[in-house]
């Protein structure tokens, strides 16, 4: 008994050990990085300032970026790659096993990309509303307070709302709004909605030229009267 | 999985039954193999196919000591296997062919007694640029991954970049086996290595072609991969005219045939005269293109855009918006249609036509803005037979803008800003009497004693009457105005931008009239500038009275003697600046002044603060803004102004709370005018409070999601009395009250719940809505209510199995104003039914939806002391079309467009009368 008892602590510890040899095996690799962005390592209490080009990225490691701030990551697995736009905060979680990564991008709030190869593993994103799990696909994905926009740009991607436990499918050229009220909406994307690829346009337009119209039909009852009142608004 | 086989085993194994077997391998070995490329080998097994219980190939680098195997299918005719592409490098390749037969028998090529001491040679040659595809993106070569630099790439000169390998899928990788070289340099002692990953920084790239090249064997000593690969920098050159270009198109036309109301007639119906709505169909018709482009090089991004409409008046402001921004890392550069922002007390939100310039380095930057904010329109005239006046009406000066603002910090966490905002009307723009208007251009004709007269405008006189009189001309419309605005502002960024502070604090001059230009010297003492008017040599009377001559003196100090004539400040010398004349704001009250509330004197004054928090799950956000009395911003119509000034307070707070299941948003908001009042009793400020409070609660899974918000708002002037006034009428004296309290007390709110349900087939949304608002008037002895508003609303939204989607809408919808017995009274009821339809077909290249509404809208009001109701009801019916084409690659652009048509009706049914509006809308979309 005394000697099981030894065997199945020695295991216990074994395994410890080896899970936490497995922990910190590099998952990814930071290749690119500019403006203000912050790296916090698994075993870090707080953020460093500027997330180095070449970092490995571990399990439970963090990035985040200022307003300016973008960073793409490598996954070593499958070169699936990870932009990260400005004002962003997410932790990469990664359970890694031979020969594969299954990857987990916990975003608290911001905007990313994806561009998913093929995968021997899962790769999802997950925010405070929403989890979208995808094979082989290219999407953005904008978080905040609000809610989720999931643009599927290639692929099709399952958008599960965690509020209802809705799921949806999104296809290449749509996008999906889930909402914190538990509802997914799903419709064709417009173009003026992808946001801009920090890789392709470093500094993004911050003023739109597309003018838009409002139209308010007014109708006077003592006169019997219409008017209109249009109100054009550029975005 | 490749696996690394005992050589003694195997070894022994082949040795021992290479010769049991009756058939035999017949394969011609390959001439030369492509490093990096896989290598397919086939052979012939001679005996009968269905004895072979497998086979394998066993291959290695030449010179190695292990072998690692592939498996060969088994065809009808031909066995075949792939040796993968990481492991073929040079000099060449070694391999064995094995078939192990159902009897145990195996038989192998080279036919050898020890084919695995004297394997087959494939010599390996030097891939070239060909061999490595561009579009490989994570280029395998079997296991090794290149993350970065893809493979001919081009890159960017001075663009920052990284080698990196994932070993990730590499077994038993040797660390100090791998070499690392770049342009041919054994860079490895320079490079990061684990046995996941190899990262190499390189030194300032040159522009041109640069070689990677990697090899990376086990701790076996087996050579798992070597591969090299080659990317481009482009010169600086290349870099300058290197572009890339994408953009959209849309043109979309609106066609309207709508009725128009005009006079009503008197029409005799079931013997009653009644008055009744006459209307007259008109069609209007707009066309919109909207075009932007983007061209981006290297150092700088270019866009072009236009927006165009039929629109379009040259007696209107401007309808149409075009322009082009360049864009570089440190400069921003726009001409043409802008809504530039610089500070929100002074330009902010208004349309400049014309250059925009902001200059961003580390520590300095420059924001210039020039152009034109409104163009001249010459509006019309009118003659008024009274006064025998032409009056001018309905022009617009044209209104130029000079904008400034140097700041220092790069404003992530530390700006320091100085503006400067300058607009003012041309007044030469809109000439009293243009040269191209004359009696032709507006004539006014009316009928006399002694006939009719015609009066042309240019004309100088016309007879009335038989006397003749003169014409005055006149302008009656907007005044040209003149504005200046200076001040500073600062942003503060602390603990990881979690606490922010900014501040703006800014001045204003107004002039609200410079027709007349500026005045003179003399002017100046006697033109009742603070009120003196004395020819006295000072401004000002009483305990404000300054010398002329102190005035003098003071410009002379301040080194500005380009305002002085003969050593003496004349403001025509500053008319080129600001013009100063009677209209100007005064930017000082008096009065406060006097008493020594300096603060409350500057009546030009306007400060805004700013605190953002951002700390355990709350974001804080307080804000107090100040706006003097005689504040303008002529740049920035989004700032709240009060002709007698405010300032308030706004601090909202929104909270996550239970992981997120709940949101809580807390605000409170004062807002006071009236900021230069001195006697609250005799002088009192108007006050606002609103309080709102909002709920959001997402339970989970399968219950409802519950939204509500309230908001409690008071207003009060703060006058408490009547007054009254004295008028005699006759022999009657007539005492009128004057009752100015206003104190009233609004309370709204809303409720929303949305739950989704399946019933069958359908995945259903259903919401149910309530808003309520109420204002009470509380002013003693006038209680009652002001406002009552009440709307509910149900929705249904159902996707079919089928790509249908369905919506009903049912909303109720009623306000009422003031009590019953009150004869302002009314009440208005408005029902809403609504159903709509969605359907995709063709994988939603073809979307087709349609909705039918059908509205009522009650009103009941007091006609002549009796309560009268009315009933209207309106139908509308919509239908929309959307197809979207299929992509087409012109060169390197892949052209998508879309076709969406529109068709609705609205028809109207009262009580005498009916008519339908019609709009037909088709619009294009393409991108490319």
């Amino acid at each position: 008994m005394k000697t099981i008892s030894k065997v199945s602590l020695i295991t216990i510890l074994l395994a410890l050990v080896s899970m936490t040899a497995v922990a910190q095996e590099p998952i990814g690799v930071i290749a690119k990085s500019s403006g203000t962005t912050f790296h916090k390592k698994f075993n870090a209490d707080e953020y460093s300032p500027n997330a180095i080009m070449g970092t490995q990225l571990k399990n439970n490691d963090w990035i985040k970026t200022g307003d300016d701030g973008f960073v793409a990551i490598f996954f070593l697995d499958d070169k699936s790659q990870l932009k990260v736009k400005g004002n962003s905060e997410m932790e990469i979680l990664a359970a890694v096993e031979r020969g594969k990564i299954s990857k987990t991008i916990s975003l608290d709030y911001g905007t990313v990309k994806a561009t998913v190869n093929k995968q021997k593993g899962e790769f999802r994103i997950a925010t405070p509303t929403s989890v979208a799990s995808v094979k082989g696909t290219e999407w953005w994905v904008e978080s905040d307070e609000n809610g989720d926009i999931f643009i599927v740009v290639e692929g099709v991607v399952e958008v599960e709302n965690l509020v209802s436990g809705t799921v949806q499918n999104v296809g290449q050229d749509e996008t999906a709004t889930s909402n914190p009220d538990g509802s997914v909406e799903v419709e064709e994307t417009s173009d003026e909605d992808i946001p801009d690829d920090p890789d392709d346009d470093e500094e993004d337009e911050e003023t739109g030229s597309t003018i838009h119209e409002l139209r308010i039909r007014m109708v006077n009852e003592e006169t019997n009267s219409e008017k209109f009142i249009i109100i054009e608004y550029a975005e | 999985m490749k696996r690394l086989l005992a050589i003694l085993l195997v070894g022994v194994g082949i040795n021992g039954f290479a010769l049991q077997s009756d058939g035999e391998l017949i394969h011609i070995a390959p001439r030369e193999a492509v490093e990096g490329n896989t290598l397919t080998l086939d052979a012939i097994y001679t005996g009968d196919l269905d004895d072979i219980q497998s086979a394998k190939v066993l291959y290695r680098l030449a010179g190695q000591v292990g072998y690692l195997e592939a498996e060969m299918s088994i065809g009808d005719v031909k066995l075949s296997g792939d040796l993968p592409g990481e492991i073929i490098g040079a000099p060449g390749i070694e391999y064995v062919i094995v078939v192990s037969l159902k009897d145990g028998g195996l038989v192998a090529f080279p036919i050898s007694s020890d084919p695995l001491s004297d394997p087959q040679f494939v010599a390996v040659s030097e891939p070239s640029l060909g061999d490595v595809a561009v579009g490989d993106v994570g280029d395998n070569f079997g296991e090794l991954i290149i993350l970065t630099p893809d493979p001919g790439t081009i890159m960017s000169f001075g663009d920052p970049m990284i080698v990196a390998v994932s070993l990730f899928n590499l077994d038993n990788v040797d660390i100090n086996s791998v070499r690392v070289t770049f342009d041919n340099a054994d860079v490895t002692a320079y490079s990061l290595i684990t046995t996941d990953l190899i990262t190499y920084k390189p030194d300032a790239l040159s522009a041109g072609k640069h070689t990677i090249f990697i090899e990376v064997s086990n701790i076996y000593g087996v050579r798992l991969s070597s591969t090299s690969w080659s990317f481009d920098v482009q010169s600086q050159a290349q870099q300058i005219f290197d572009m890339s270009w994408n953009g959209n198109l849309n043109v979309s036309n609106r066609a309207d045939l709508i009725n128009i109301s005009s006079a009503n007639v008197d029409t005799v119906i079931a013997g009653d005269t009644v008055s009744v709505a006459n209307y007259t169909p008109a069609s209007q018709s707009v066309t919109r293109v909207d075009f932007s482009t983007n061209v981006n090089f290297d150092w700088a991004k270019v866009k072009l855009f236009a927006n165009i409409t039929s629109k379009e008046d040259p007696g209107l402001q401007p309808q149409n918006r075009f322009g082009i921004k360049v864009r570089t890392s440190w400069l921003k550069y726009a001409y043409g249609d802008e809504t530039p922002m610089m500070n929100r007390l002074a330009l902010w939100g208004k349309r400049v036509r014309g250059h925009n310039i902001d200059a961003r380095f580390k520590y300095f930057n420059l924001h210039v803005v020039s152009g034109q904010t409104s163009r001249a329109i010459t509006g019309t005239a009118s003659f008024d037979t009274t006064g025998s006046e032409w009056k001018r009406s309905g022009y617009s000066f044209e209104r130029g803008l000079f904008a400034i603002r140097p700041s220092f910090g790069s404003g992530k966490n530390f700006q320091l800003g100085m503006f400067y905002v300058h607009t003012r009307d041309s007044i030469n723009t809109v000439p009293l009497r243009p040269d191209d208007w004359d009696a032709n251009t507006f004539s006014e004709e009316f009928i006399t004693d002694n006939g009719t007269v015609v009066v042309g405008f240019g004309d100088d006189t016309y007879t009335l009457n038989g006397e003749s009189r003169d014409i005055q001309y006149f302008m009656s419309g907007n005044n040209p105005e003149d504005n200046i605005v200076v001040g500073s502002d600062i942003k503060l960024a602390l603990d990881d931008h979690r606490f922010v502070l900014e501040g703006s604090a800014a001045f204003s001059l107004y002039n609200r009239n410079i027709i007349d230009g500026a005045l003179t010297r003399a002017d100046l003492d006697t033109y009742g500038l603070l009120s003196d008017s004395t020819a006295d040599d000072t401004i000002g009377t009483g305990s404000i009275d300054l010398p002329l001559a102190t005035l003098d003196e003071a410009v002379s100090g301040l080194g500005l003697s380009f305002l002085l004539t003969d050593g003496k400040f004349d403001p025509q010398n500053l008319a080129e600046y600001f013009i100063i004349n009677e209209n100007l704001t005064l930017p000082i009250d008096l009065d406060n002044l006097d008493k020594g509330n300096t603060f409350k004197s500057l009546t030009t004054l306007a400060l805004h603060f700013a605190a953002k928090m951002n700390y355990y799950g709350n974001f804080i956000h307080v804000d107090y803004h100040h706006v003097g009395p005689g504040y303008k911003a002529l740049g920035s119509p989004v700032l709240r102004l009060d002709g007698k000034g405010w300032n308030g307070w706004k601090i909202t707070d929104k909270v996550r709370m239970l992981n997120n299941m709940l949101y809580l948003n807390l605000g409170w908001e004062l807002y006071k005018n009236n900021t230069i009042s001195q006697d609250l009793e005799k002088d009192p400020r108007l006050a606002q409070n609103a309080f709102s409070g909002g709920i959001t609660l997402n339970p989970g899974s399968g219950l409802p999601t519950v939204t509500t918000n309230m908001k409690y708002f008071t207003r009060n002037n703060n006058v408490n009395d009547t007054t009254h006034t004295t008028q005699y009428v006759g022999d009657d004296t007539l005492l009128i009250i004057i009752d100015e309290r206003e104190q009233n007390e609004s309370l709204s709110s809303n409720v929303n719940i949305t739950y989704m349900m399946k019933t069958g087939p359908l995945d259903n949304t259903v919401s149910f809505n309530m808003m309520r608002s109420n204002m009470d008037n509380i002013v003693i002895g006038r209680e009652g209510l002001l406002r009552t508003s009440n709307l509910y609303g149900l929705n249904l939204k159902s996707d079919w199995m089928i790509p249908l989607t369905t919506t009903l809408s049912i909303r109720n919808n009623r306000n009422q104003l003031y009590e019953t017995t009150d004869p302002n009274h009314q009440t208005n009821t408005f029902n809403t039914y609504r159903l709509g339809a969605g359907y995709r077909l063709f994988g939603g290249d073809l979307v087709l939806r349609s909705s039918l509404q059908y509205m009522t809208f009650e009103s009941e009001k007091y006609v002549e002391e009796e309560l009268v109701s009315s009933l209207k009801t309106q139908t509308n019916i919509q239908a929309n079309a959307q197809y979207t084409f299929m992509p087409i690659t012109i060169g390197s652009s892949t052209v998508k467009s879309r076709v969406i048509g529109s068709y609705e009706q609205r028809k109207y049914v009262s009580d005498y009368t009916d008519y339908s509006d019609n709009t037909i809308s088709a619009r294009l979309e393409m991108t490319f």
